[in-house]
């Protein structure tokens, strides 16, 4: 787009430039001409990237929040000391190498050199100390302190290049868990200042952050210092719309470069267009409905299976994700470390499902209650079609967010009775930071995600014992039993695994979707 | 009429204050809780309870209010809580963009409504009454999202003749501007019909015609200044109805006003943002009436205020 823009104004001068030929001006003093022309036009074409998405960013506070859509924006602009590769493995990030205490218990980062952050001040160990130390302090009140807290006890500054973190217990998949953009490290000069982070942005990202202008824009500059590859294109623009058409009209009309995601209703109409193109990756998101196993009948594992049996997943990836999911086969998405393929999914089997609720003594039916937000509501809709034939009556309670999330991080003694559909992916792709929040004992809400208050000894012991255990095959073991055991008892209905969309124009390349669901554009640029 | 200004002006403040108190107490009795959607869905309470004392939740209603009170008078309305910025920083940007928005949404309403409806009464039972009041139901029972969705995918999408998102030109104004003047001006056009049919029977109309004026005269001069009364009133009630459609208009058009505002703040329970938000707009609303409650009297003599 930028290039035919600038071909097209280059153009139109050189017809007005033949004009001037005709009246002999000699060659050097065109080329002044053309060139101070050049000089004036190209700087106003500065590349702007414009992505669009369907949520406004929270904040500006990398470590404040447990949003994608914040994310994302800050992704650009921050940077931690690991990070995950297109192939979804660790690799370097602000450190460049690191190792275990054959403990697991003591982990030592080697920092990169030659960083500097976006106001001038030098990367070092520091830096990072001070970071970790804001997210672990518990009058900073940080939302996301409480996946750092239990791991983490000490952080000792060794020389400028290398820091220890002193671990409260062994802790194998660190190394991913510091590669979450909570973990993001900040300046210790913006700290020391007491810069307010929720509205600026002072990391060493390839990206630096311009202004926040809420309910408009986010707009980023590419950042000259940057130790990787600079970006191409000049400046990032992060705009959003909850509308999702709209989102696609801005995609169609080129005012949107990128959008994301891109809803799956929208794909197959936007992949005959010549002028979009449709990325798609699987990710380790997982949709699902947790049964609420507080009250009759649902504390039953006979009716929980009945449930699952009676749910046909491959008509929710039709009707709901036009065909852009795979059928769940676990209860943990499968890019995550620890995901065992050999879970076997449950088949559509209504008679099986009857035959269930039979021995359980619910042949006559009963009442589900599903607390659902606006984008789930379709899923519930499905299942209250499937599973009226066996007599089960799906009551749906549509809410909007902030009551949703009200209503549904209720305490055990306060707990509603919903069951509830959301989906869940693992930033950092891990066993334990996917199967713990949601099927762990100690993460009843509030504190977790165990929305549906499953509880069962064995499996929280597993669960412990794999978030310890250093051996890889090991771990896949404890894991593999863990996840064979909710799935069995039927602890969620797992529906399916989704895949990512994103509608890109089709004049940008360098876009990438990674399994964890978030987007890189670091290496974007226009044809 | 000097009394009238000083009892309404009185009043002014009163309003304001009643109004803030029922933003205030429905706020905090809605369910959604601040601090946990700030804190985050997975954060552990001893952090939610950590968020709602750093913003100030965990006080007493009364307490509450009363420093907000203290601190609006100041001029100040608080800090965003999830961008941490002034509240009246954001309402400067994002106010100016709805007022402008509105005022030509205003401005075309009342144009084609009342110009629509008087040739509609001119003209009773011709084709143009005919397809004014076509128009005009259309308009009355249409949404004006769809009608706003629509005018995307015709005129951005498929004839690209206009912009689709956000300000810059112009050009911006067109499809949001109409869209948000699609509903006032069916009403308005209803009824400057009916206004104006009712004043044309009058039998100074007929006095009018008696004398030998043109029907130029007629209209204008007599049955329209008679007619405008309640055409008025009902204009200055819908800068209301406008205010409120902003909210939907600006999101579906990415329009960086109050409305788009307000849809973000609610969702996220901005408690300071939405105060704001609805207290400008209550405020701005409450001016207008009063401009119109002004405009009438000079209209229309017979009215005095004491």
């Amino acid at each position: 787009m930028i290039s035919s823009k600038i071909s097209s104004k280059v153009n139109g001068y050189s017809v007005k430039l033949k004009g001037v030929l005709k009246v002999k001006v000699s060659r050097n003093l065109v080329f002044v001409f053309v060139f101070g022309l050049m000089v004036v036009v190209f700087p106003a074409l500065a590349s702007t990237l414009t992505v669009m998405q369907t949520e406004a960013p929270l904040t500006m506070d990398p470590s404040n929040h447990t949003a994608g859509y914040t994310a994302a924006v800050l992704n650009s602009m921050y940077e931690c000391l690991t990070k995950f590769d297109y192939e979804m493995k660790i690799v370097p990030g602000l450190a460049t190498d690191w190792q275990a205490t054959n403990d697991g218990k003591t982990w030592t980062f080697e920092l990169r050199r030659g960083v500097v952050f976006h106001d001038g001040e030098d990367f070092t160990a520091e830096a990072v100390k001070k970071s970790f130390e804001r997210l672990l302090d518990p009058n900073n009140g940080l939302a996301t302190r409480g996946r750092f807290a239990p791991v983490i006890s000490k952080i000792e500054v060794v020389n400028d290049y290398q820091v220890k973190f002193y671990l409260k217990a062994t802790y194998p998949s660190f190394d991913r868990l510091v590669s979450m953009g909570s973990a993001s490290i900040i300046s210790p000069k913006a700290l020391d200042d007491g810069i307010s982070l929720a509205k600026n942005v002072i990391g060493t990202g390839p990206f630096k952050f311009v202004e926040w202008v809420t309910g408009e824009h986010v707009l980023t500059e590419k950042n000259n210092d940057y130790w990787g590859g600079i970006p191409q294109v000049d400046q990032l623009k992060w705009k959003w719309s909850p509308e999702k058409s709209v989102l696609v009209m801005a995609l169609q009309t080129g005012e949107a470069d990128v959008i994301y995601p891109l809803p799956p209703a929208y794909a197959n109409s936007l992949k005959k267009s010549p002028k979009i193109k449709v990325m798609e990756t699987e990710t380790d998101q997982t949709f699902w409905l947790s049964l609420n196993t507080l009250h009759k009948p649902l504390d039953n594992v006979k009716v929980r299976q009945a449930l699952n049996y009676a749910t046909d997943r491959n008509g929710l990836i039709k009707a709901i994700a036009r065909g852009y999911g795979k059928i769940a086969n676990s209860p943990m998405g499968p890019i995550s470390f620890g995901y065992d393929p050999a879970c076997e999914a449950y088949p559509f089997d209504p008679a099986k499902a009857k035959e269930l609720l039979r021995e359980a003594g619910y042949v006559d039916g009963f009442e589900v209650p599903i607390a659902v937000q606006e984008a789930e509501t379709s899923y519930a809709e499905a299942l209250q079609g499937m599973w009226s034939e066996l007599g089960i009556d799906v009551k749906i309670y549509k809410m909007e967010y902030a009551h949703w999330a009200d209503q549904v991080f209720t305490a055990k003694g306060d707990n509603k009775g919903y069951s509830v559909i959301a989906s869940w992916a693992s930033g950092a792709l891990d066993a334990d930071t996917f199967l713990k929040p949601l099927f762990h004992t100690a993460s009843f809400p509030p504190a977790g995600a165990n929305l549906g208050f499953y509880s069962n000894l064995e499996v929280d012991q597993l669960l412990n014992e794999g978030a310890i255990t250093v051996d890889p095959e090991k771990r896949k073991e404890i894991y593999s039993k863990a996840q064979k055991i909710i799935h069995n008892e039927g602890a969620h209905i797992s529906f399916y695994y989704a895949k990512k969309l994103a509608g890109v124009r089709s004049n940008i390349q360098g876009v990438w979707i990674m399994g964890n669901n978030q987007i890189v554009l670091n290496e974007a640029f226009f044809e | 009429m000097i009394h009238y200004i000083i009892k309404k002006l009185l009043v002014f403040p009163l309003v304001i204050i009643t109004v803030s108190l029922i933003i205030f107490a429905v706020l905090r009795f809605i369910p959604g809780d601040p601090a946990r959607l700030m804190a985050g869905k997975q954060a552990t309470q001893e952090a939610v309870e950590q968020m709602r004392e750093r913003l100030g939740l965990n006080q007493h209603f009364f307490v509450q209010y009363g420093k907000f009170l203290k601190n609006a008078v100041k001029g100040d309305l608080g800090v965003s809580i999830r961008s941490e910025k002034t509240v009246i920083s954001i309402l400067g940007k994002s106010f100016p963009n709805t007022f402008k928005l509105v005022i030509v949404s205003y401005v075309i309403a009342v144009l084609i409504g009342v110009i629509a409806g008087i040739l509609a009464a001119i003209y009773q039972y011709s084709w143009i009454d005919q397809v004014v009041m076509f128009l005009a139901i259309l308009g009355a029972s249409t949404a004006n999202f769809w009608v706003a969705l629509m005018g995307m995918n015709l005129f951005a999408v498929k004839l690209g003749w206009l912009p689709l998102l956000g300000t810059g030109s112009w050009k911006h104004f067109i499809l949001p501007a109409l869209s948000l003047a699609w509903y006032p001006t069916a009403l308005i056009a209803r009824m400057s019909r009916s206004s104006m049919l009712e004043v044309i029977r009058q039998d100074y109309i007929k006095t009018a015609r008696a004398k030998g004026l043109n029907e130029f005269k007629v209209y204008i001069k007599h049955a329209l200044r008679n007619a405008l009364i309640p055409i008025v009133t009902v204009i200055g009630l819908h800068f209301g109805v406008l205010l409120a459609g902003a909210v939907v208009t600006e999101t579906v058009f990415n329009w960086p006003g109050l409305g788009r505002l307000l849809v973000d703040a609610v969702r996220y329970r901005d408690y300071p943002l939405i105060q704001g938000s609805v207290l400008l707009s209550v405020t701005s609303v409450v001016t207008v009436n009063f401009v119109v409650d002004l405009l009438i009297t000079q209209i229309n003599p017979r009215l005095k205020f004491d």
